[in-house]
C-alpha cells in the first residue's frame, strides 16, 4: 500500500506570500487498487501530489510509506524509490525529438537489469514496435505519448504516475492511449493519473479530489461518469 | 545520429573555443609582457640616444701581427680605449662574442659555439695540448658600461668586481647565462682558453632569464646560453711574452658601439674620436654608420610603442568576446544536455550521480582543451617561452574548469528541482 498522511505543504510566492496547497491530507493507494484518478481545479494540486508521490518533491511535512515502511525523504533514497518502482508519464511526453524511439524508452532504463529486449517488448505492448527506428520528431502527439508510456513502463514498474497523460491529445487519440492503460490495468500495472477528464476518471477505480487543501473521495463523479 | 553528432559538433566547438581562448590570453599577456620589456631594451626612444659602431682597420693579418709585437704600438691601442671610456661626449660600449675553449666542460651541446648555426662545428674533443676534453663555447665579453647600459640584472650571487680585473688577469669573475643554473654554482671555476691564454673562470653570479644585449646587427642576442666576461676597467701592459694575449684582447676591447645622447650630430661624434685618436696616437679605427634597416627598426618599434596600447586593446576584445561565445556554447551544451538528464532523473537516476556524470563530461572537454592547448604551445608558438603567461593560462583553464563545473551543479539542480 501507498501511503501519504498529514500532508502539509505550500509554496512560497515570488511576491513574497505563502500559497497553502495541502493541509492536513492523507492519500491512500489500497493493495486491490489498480487505477486512481486525482481530480480538482487548476493549480489546485494534483500535479504536485504527483511529484511528491513520485519523490521528485522532498519539500513537504507528513509520512510517506511503501508497503508500510517510511521513505525517507531525501534525494537519494527518492530516486532509489523511483528507479524501483515508480514510472512517470508527463502531459508534455519529455522526449529527445533527434533520437530514436528505441533510445528514448531505454532512457527510461536507469536500472542496468532492464534490456534492450524489455524496451522493444514494451513499444510493442503500445504498438510502435515497427516503428522503432523512427525518430519521436516524426510522431503524431498520440504517439509520442506512447512512447512516453512505454518509457515509463520499460523498468517495470510498480505505479505509473501520469500527470494529464491525454492533456494534450484529441478524442481518438485520448481513446487509444486510454485503451492501452487499461490492457496495462489487466496485466498488473497499477496508475495514479492526475487528469481533468472525464474520459480518463471513467476509467479508474476510485477517483480523490483535491478540495479544500485536503483530498477527498469523490463516488458522486466516479457514479456520475459510469452513468454517462 | 543527429543528435549525437550535433551534440559532438559542439563539443567540439566548445573544445576549440576555451582552446582558442587560452591561447589568445597566452599570447596577449606574452606580447604585452614581451613588447614591454623589448621597448625597455636597447636604444629605445625613451633612452634618448643614437648608436654608431667603431672597429679597427687593421684588416692585414701580417699588419696586425707586426701591430701586435710592438710595445710602444700596443701603449697606444691601450690608451685608445682608456679614452674612448673616459669620453664626456660619448659613451663606449665595448661588446665582442669570441668563443671560449672550455676544458671538462659540465654543459652539453646546446652551449656549443657552433649550436644553431649551419657549421657543424668540433663538438666536444680532446685537446692536443693538455689532454683535456674541450668544447668550444659561446660567450660575450663586454665591459662595465655595456653591463649597465643594457640593465644587465642578477637572479642569483653578485656582479663581478669590475676594478679587480686587469689584462693580466689569469683567474676572472664570470657571469653566466640562465640555462647554466642547473649545471654550474655560485664559486665552481671553468678552465678555458681566453684569447690564446689558459685563464680560470670562476662563476659570481647568473643573468635573468631572457637577458639580451644588441649585438652586431641583432637587437635581442639572449644570453641566456652565454659565459659573460667582463673587460677590465682600465688596460696595462705587461712583458711582451704576454702581447699575444694582450693584443687580441685589447682590439677585441675597442671594437664596440657607440652611443651619444640624440641630437649629438656625427661631426661631434667625429670630432671627438679626432680628439681621442690624437690624444692616444691610434688612428686605425673607422666609424660605421648605424645600418638602415636599424633606422626602419626603430621606426617599426615607435610604431608598435605608440599602438601599443591598442593592440593589447584589440587582444583583450577578442578575448573577451570568445570568453561570451564560449559561455554561450556552454551553456547551449548544459541546456541540451539538461533535457537528458530530466529524464533520466525522473526515471529515478539520483542528481548526485547526474551531476557527477555532467562533470566527467567537462573533465573529457577541458582535458581535450588542454590538450589543443598544449599542442598549439609547441607546434604554433614555440619562441614563446613566457612562464607568466603559461602560468596565467593555466590558472585560467583551471579557474573557468572550477568554475564551470560548480555552477553547472546549481543549474542542473535548478533545472531538474523545479516544477514543468
Amino acid at each position: 500500500m501507498l501511503q501519504l498522511t498529514h500532508l502539509h505543504k505550500s509554496f512560497h510566492e515570488s511576491n513574497g506570500s505563502t500559497r497553502q496547497v495541502f493541509d492536513d491530507a492523507d492519500f491512500r493507494l489500497l493493495p486491490h487498487e489498480k487505477s486512481l484518478a486525482v481530480v480538482g481545479r487548476s493549480g489546485a494540486g494534483k500535479s504536485t501530489l504527483l511529484r511528491i508521490l513520485s519523490g521528485l518533491d522532498q519539500q513537504f511535512e507528513g509520512l510517506y510509506s511503501f508497503k508500510g515502511a517510511p521513505l525517507a525523504q531525501n534525494e537519494s533514497e527518492m530516486a532509489a524509490f523511483r528507479r524501483d518502482h515508480v514510472g512517470i508519464v508527463t502531459q508534455r511526453y519529455e522526449l529527445l525529438p533527434h533520437r530514436s524511439l528505441l533510445n528514448n524508452v531505454m532512457l527510461g532504463a536507469v536500472s542496468p537489469r532492464t534490456t534492450r529486449e524489455d524496451a522493444e517488448h514494451y513499444l510493442d505492448l503500445v504498438g510502435l514496435s515497427d516503428s522503432k527506428r523512427k525518430k519521436v520528431r516524426e510522431l503524431s502527439g498520440g504517439e509520442a505519448q506512447r512512447v512516453a508510456i512505454a518509457r515509463a513502463l520499460v523498468k517495470n514498474p510498480d505505479f505509473v504516475f501520469a500527470d494529464e497523460p491525454t492533456g494534450a491529445l484529441d478524442e481518438a487519440t485520448e481513446d487509444a492511449v486510454l485503451g492501452i492503460f487499461q490492457r496495462l490495468q489487466g496485466e498488473g500495472v497499477r496508475f495514479v493519473i492526475a487528469t481533468h477528464s472525464n474520459k480518463v476518471k471513467s476509467v479508474c477505480e476510485r477517483v480523490v479530489r483535491v478540495h479544500n487543501y485536503k483530498l477527498v473521495d469523490d463516488p458522486i463523479g466516479k457514479q456520475h461518469h459510469h452513468n454517462q | 545520429m543527429f543528435s549525437t553528432i550535433h551534440s559532438l559538433a559542439q563539443t567540439l566547438l566548445k573544445v576549440a573555443a576555451t582552446a582558442l581562448f587560452i591561447i589568445t590570453t597566452y599570447t596577449v599577456i606574452s606580447f604585452t609582457g614581451d613588447i614591454s620589456t623589448g621597448l625597455d631594451q636597447g636604444f629605445s626612444q625613451e633612452r634618448q640616444v643614437d648608436m654608431y659602431h667603431l672597429t679597427d682597420t687593421l684588416v692585414d693579418p701580417e699588419e696586425f701581427w707586426n701591430f701586435r709585437q710592438s710595445q710602444e704600438q700596443m701603449e697606444t691601442i691601450a690608451s685608445f680605449y682608456q679614452e674612448l671610456t673616459s669620453s664626456e661626449t660619448f659613451t663606449f660600449l665595448s661588446i665582442f662574442n669570441q668563443p671560449l675553449f672550455a676544458h671538462d666542460f659540465m654543459g652539453g651541446e646546446t652551449f656549443d659555439a657552433s649550436f644553431g648555426t649551419e657549421s657543424g662545428g668540433q663538438g666536444e674533443y680532446i685537446d692536443d695540448i693538455s689532454g683535456r676534453k674541450t668544447r668550444a663555447v659561446k660567450s660575450i665579453q663586454l665591459n662595465q658600461q655595456a653591463f649597465q647600459f643594457y640593465g644587465l640584472t642578477l637572479s642569483s650571487g653578485s656582479v663581478p668586481q669590475w676594478n679587480s680585473i686587469t689584462p693580466q688577469s689569469i683567474e676572472i669573475p664570470v657571469v653566466l647565462g640562465h640555462d647554466y643554473q642547473e649545471i654550474y654554482s655560485v664559486g665552481d671555476i671553468i678552465d678555458v682558453e681566453y684569447y690564446f691564454r689558459e685563464t680560470t673562470l670562476r662563476v659570481s653570479g647568473f643573468l635573468e632569464e631572457g637577458s639580451s644585449i644588441y649585438l652586431q646587427g641583432t637587437f635581442n642576442t639572449y644570453l641566456d646560453d652565454q659565459i659573460v666576461i667582463p673587460y677590465p676597467q682600465s688596460l696595462s701592459l705587461s712583458d711582451s711574452s704576454a702581447f699575444e694575449h694582450e693584443g687580441i684582447l685589447f682590439f677585441a676591447m675597442i671594437g664596440g658601439n657607440i652611443v651619444a645622447p640624440q641630437g649629438t650630430s656625427e661631426e661631434m661624434i667625429l670630432s671627438s674620436l679626432s680628439e681621442t685618436a690624437t690624444a692616444s696616437h691610434f688612428h686605425d679605427y673607422t666609424l660605421l654608420n648605424v645600418p638602415t634597416y636599424l633606422i626602419e627598426f626603430t621606426l617599426m618599434r615607435n610604431l608598435v610603442r605608440d599602438n601599443l596600447a591598442t593592440l593589447i586593446a584589440l587582444g583583450v576584445v577578442i578575448t573577451i568576446t570568445l570568453g561570451a561565445s564560449l559561455s554561450f556554447l556552454s551553456r547551449a551544451l548544459l541546456t541540451q544536455r539538461s533535457h537528458r538528464y530530466r529524464i533520466l532523473w525522473t526515471s529515478g537516476a539520483s542528481l548526485h550521480g547526474l551531476v557527477k556524470k555532467n562533470t566527467l563530461y567537462l573533465v573529457g572537454e577541458y582535458a581535450a582543451c588542454a590538450g589543443v592547448v598544449l599542442m598549439a604551445r609547441l607546434v604554433l608558438l614555440p619562441n614563446i617561452q613566457n612562464i607568466t603567461a603559461l602560468t596565467v593560462a593555466s590558472l585560467m583553464l583551471s579557474t573557468i574548469f572550477i568554475t564551470e563545473a560548480f555552477s553547472h551543479r546549481v543549474i542542473i539542480h535548478r533545472k531538474l528541482v523545479k516544477p514543468t
